[in-house]
């Protein structure tokens, strides 16, 4: 099944309406006339045989959105290594062996390499501090915090407020912007091979 | 009236767009339109400018669609970013500078030369076509997001005004129009220094008249990424009231901020030659060019600021091990810029002209002196004795304070007293969109605008009837169709008889133009074409139908000249017949038809 059609399916499931409309699905039967009626019978049974095989689309629909989310979600983790690499080299500098260079030579790449992946975080993150406070200072939690987004450690009281020292402030991904891609493009490529021609 | 006023700045090295609602134009502070482009292979996102890069790969270079576009599927071109990214990786097969080849000397700005060495001349275009492309480029940018739902608000529905640079003559205005034309589009040109201008008028909207007194001389210097271009605009006092025209414009200098960041990376890659016996290829110049563009906005803005570290990483995978680091210090940088582009220098002090040796490498005309006070030394001398009393920068170079301070010391120096006024409040990088933007609105309404005259001079040349003499051509003699200064928005008829057109026959006329002869006058002669100050543009001809049994073909029919200069800075040139049925012919520029419009909307065209 293609996945268009399984998402058509999929729709007209949620669309009953709609559903009913294709199936033909007769009135519900009088209950002045108990006895079966053939014919009603037939329509009954084709109607459940379309029933099931909406269903069995359904389920393929959801098997296929998710395949397809989660081609998504790799696609994007790779492709935000791909921007890092590309605008600030951090998958060569993670790549390589960096045991035998002196901490002068080490240090003066990092410098190039921290400013420009740092652009890459501020335009296509906005990396920001969850906790904007300064970090070893008193602070309070509020009481409806997102347990995903603040952790409590040590002694965490049973009852609010939730006062206690803020560790780590925290980062936060505001905002996730990448370019739309297009065309025949390798989705696991972070860096293309470059070959020189003299 | 159009939903939209639109202003472009169609730069030499980035085009900026910015638009305003005409119906609130009067309070409106115009914004800036980001350009959907195509930013790497198979990617495409917003970005502010549209680098003017256009690149033309073959079918293995990019994978199959990875050049497309929302409303273009197939693609085997694309301007902007990625194209940009290219140009000093795949040098052959991108297009930059196409502004300056549409002025180009020697060069039919309708012929198919770019980029200059592809290795498939089947995929060569024209600089016309490339200016076309960039605009279609815009167009279609825009219908798929402000214009793609309503019909009223499409581009080309709108009232838009693409700027030029001061130094462009009627030919190259006319190569812009015509690229215009084949994007579908209808524009107004305006200079670059007067869009600059009016973006300072409407930031001093309130106050301009207090900043400036009558009789005063202004000096808008722009020098951008590729390009220098100088505007003089005299005050003057109409019944009371300040009126303002532009009277002088420079000549077309190609020298710009690429040079000094060039400039300053050869200098520390020949120092690393010199003290560590390092040699740097093309890929790590191309890095240390950036990394000096970078240390040269701290250097130029902070005059305590201490050494500035550039670093230039290794190209493989090894990024470490092949980073190189060296440093540039304030006196390195004052030495290669400061004085390498702006020394002090006389009034009558002129720019070293190139030693033109015998075989060179066809190209753009690069400047041989890089001295830009000079160059602006020379345009003043040429336009009188007076000195401007303020100055306007433009352009992303006079963000830097080192720079333009060194400007303003030299011209003070050459008045003799240190009151040059700076003209400030407009912002460097996107003030001639602004001020084109708030052009379009000035010109629907009343408010101040700038008059301008022809700021070249243009002659035909005349071949005098001599008899044959062999090896000898007859002497060609020039005729001044256009003096410097003719009122733009006139026409003239030139008092001079003895021309003649045969009937049936395609007549050709050498063209040509000057800005440097202000004084000659409309129907003058100078007796011969050779001289430094004029320069040759593409011919122009005319073709008389035979259609009359009084005038059969071979007949030749006495003519005069009519020039009509428009409003926008093109000119067009009628043969009058004289006496008899007083027929007119327009004189066409013999250039070839160039590439058809490219798809994208084809509504558009109505």
């Amino acid at each position: 099944m293609r996945i268009s059609d399984a998402f058509q399916a999929f729709f007209r499931v949620l669309g009953g309406a709609d559903l009913v409309d294709q199936a033909t699905l007769p009135p519900p039967p009088e209950p002045k006339a108990p006895e079966p009626d053939p014919q009603t019978e037939k329509k009954l049974v084709e109607a459940e045989a379309k029933l099931a095989e909406a269903a069995a689309s359904l389920s393929a629909a959801e098997a296929a959105r998710t395949e397809a989310a989660e081609a998504h979600f790799r696609d994007g983790a790779v492709y935000g290594l791909l921007l890092l690499q590309r605008e600030g080299r951090l998958i060569d500098f993670l790549q390589e062996n960096v045991d035998d260079y002196e901490d002068e030579q080490i240090g003066a790449a990092v410098r190039q390499i921290h400013r420009d992946c740092g652009k890459v975080l501020q335009e296509n993150f906005a990396m920001t501090a969850i906790v904007d406070e300064s970090e070893n200072e008193k602070t309070v939690v509020a009481e409806d915090f997102d347990p995903s987004a603040i952790k409590l450690t040590g002694k965490v009281p049973s009852e609010p407020p939730y006062k206690g020292f803020l560790r780590h402030k925290g980062w936060r991904a505001t905002k996730v912007h990448f370019p739309t891609r297009s065309g025949k493009i390798d989705p696991t490529v972070v860096q293309a091979a470059e070959v020189e021609f003299i | 009236m159009s939903q939209y006023i639109i202003g472009i700045d169609l730069g030499t090295t980035n085009i900026a767009v910015s638009y305003l609602n005409a119906e609130e134009a009067e309070e409106a502070v115009p914004e800036l339109f980001t350009i959907i482009q195509v930013t790497d292979q198979g990617e495409r996102d917003n970005r502010s400018t549209l680098p003017s890069f256009l690149y033309l790969p073959d079918d293995k270079e990019v994978s199959k669609k990875a050049l497309d576009l929302p409303w273009a599927a197939e693609r085997d071109y694309c301007v902007g970013a990625f194209a940009r990214k290219n140009a000093q990786l795949l040098p052959d097969k991108v297009i930059s500078s196409a502004k300056s080849w549409l002025c180009a000397q020697n060069v039919d700005p309708d012929s198919k030369i770019l980029p200059w060495n592809h290795e498939d001349p089947s995929r060569k275009i024209s600089p016309v076509t490339a200016t076309q492309r960039f605009l279609e480029h815009l167009r279609d940018a825009w219908n798929d997001s402000i214009g793609a739902d309503d019909a009223k608000k499409k581009f080309q529905k709108q009232d838009i005004v693409l700027t030029v640079p001061a130094s462009f003559d009627a030919v190259a205005r006319d190569m812009t129009m015509q690229a215009a034309k084949k994007a579908r589009l209808e524009v107004t040109l305006l200079e670059e220094p007067q869009a600059a201008f009016y973006a300072w008028l409407q930031t001093h909207n309130e106050n301009w008249r207090d900043r400036v007194a009558a009789g005063e001389l202004i000096l808008v210097c722009d020098i951008g990424g590729g390009t220098t271009d100088f505007s003089l605009i005299k005050v003057t006092d109409e019944g009371g009231d300040l009126d303002l025209q532009r009277v002088a414009v420079g000549n077309h200098i190609l020298l710009g901020g690429d040079n000094m960041d060039l400039a300053m990376a050869y200098g520390v890659a020949a120092r690393l030659l010199e003290e560590k016996g390092m040699e740097l290829d093309q890929y790590q110049i191309a890095g240390l060019t950036h990394a000096c563009r970078e240390a040269k906005e701290v250097l130029c803005a902070d005059a305590n600021a201490g050494p500035q570290k550039l670093t230039v990483l290794g190209r493989g995978s090894s990024v470490v091990g092949g980073t190189i680091t060296t440093e540039v210090t304030m006196e390195q940088m004052q030495e290669s810029l400061v004085d390498g582009f702006f020394p002090l220098c006389a009034i009558d002090d002129s720019p070293q002209q190139s030693t033109k040796a015998g075989l060179r490498t066809f190209g753009l005309d690069y400047e041989a002196d890089p001295a830009v006070t000079k160059h602006l030394a020379a345009f003043l001398s040429r336009h009188g004795d007076e000195l401007p009393a303020a100055i306007l920068f433009n352009g992303g170079v006079t963000k830097a304070n080192a720079l333009t301070s060194r400007i303003v010391e030299t011209i003070n120096g050459w008045r003799g007293k240190k009151d040059l006024t700076v003209l400030d409040g407009t912002d460097a990088d996107l003030a001639v969109a602004r001020g084109a933007c708030w052009y379009g609105n000035v010109r629907q309404g009343n408010a101040i605008r700038i008059r301008a005259g022809s700021a070249h001079s243009y002659y035909v040349a005349i071949e005098s009837s001599m008899p044959a003499v062999p090896n000898i051509s007859p002497p060609v003699a020039a005729l001044c169709v256009v003096q410097f200064g003719m009122e733009e928005g006139t026409s003239q008829e030139i008092p001079y008889s003895g021309l003649g057109l045969v009937v049936g026959e395609t007549t050709e006329f050498k063209f040509f133009g000057s800005a440097d002869r202000t004084e000659d006058n409309a129907g003058e002669i100078l007796p011969s074409v050779n001289h430094d100050d004029l320069h040759s543009l593409p011919s122009l001809s005319a073709k008389l139908p035979v259609e009359d049994k009084n005038t059969p073909a071979g007949t030749l029919v006495p003519v005069r000249l009519r020039a009509v200069l428009s409003e926008i800075g093109t000119l067009q040139l009628w043969c009058l017949e004289e006496g008899g049925s007083k027929r007119e012919w327009k004189l066409e520029y013999e250039i070839r038809d160039a590439e058809p419009a490219a798809d994208g909307d084809e509504e558009a065209g109505e």
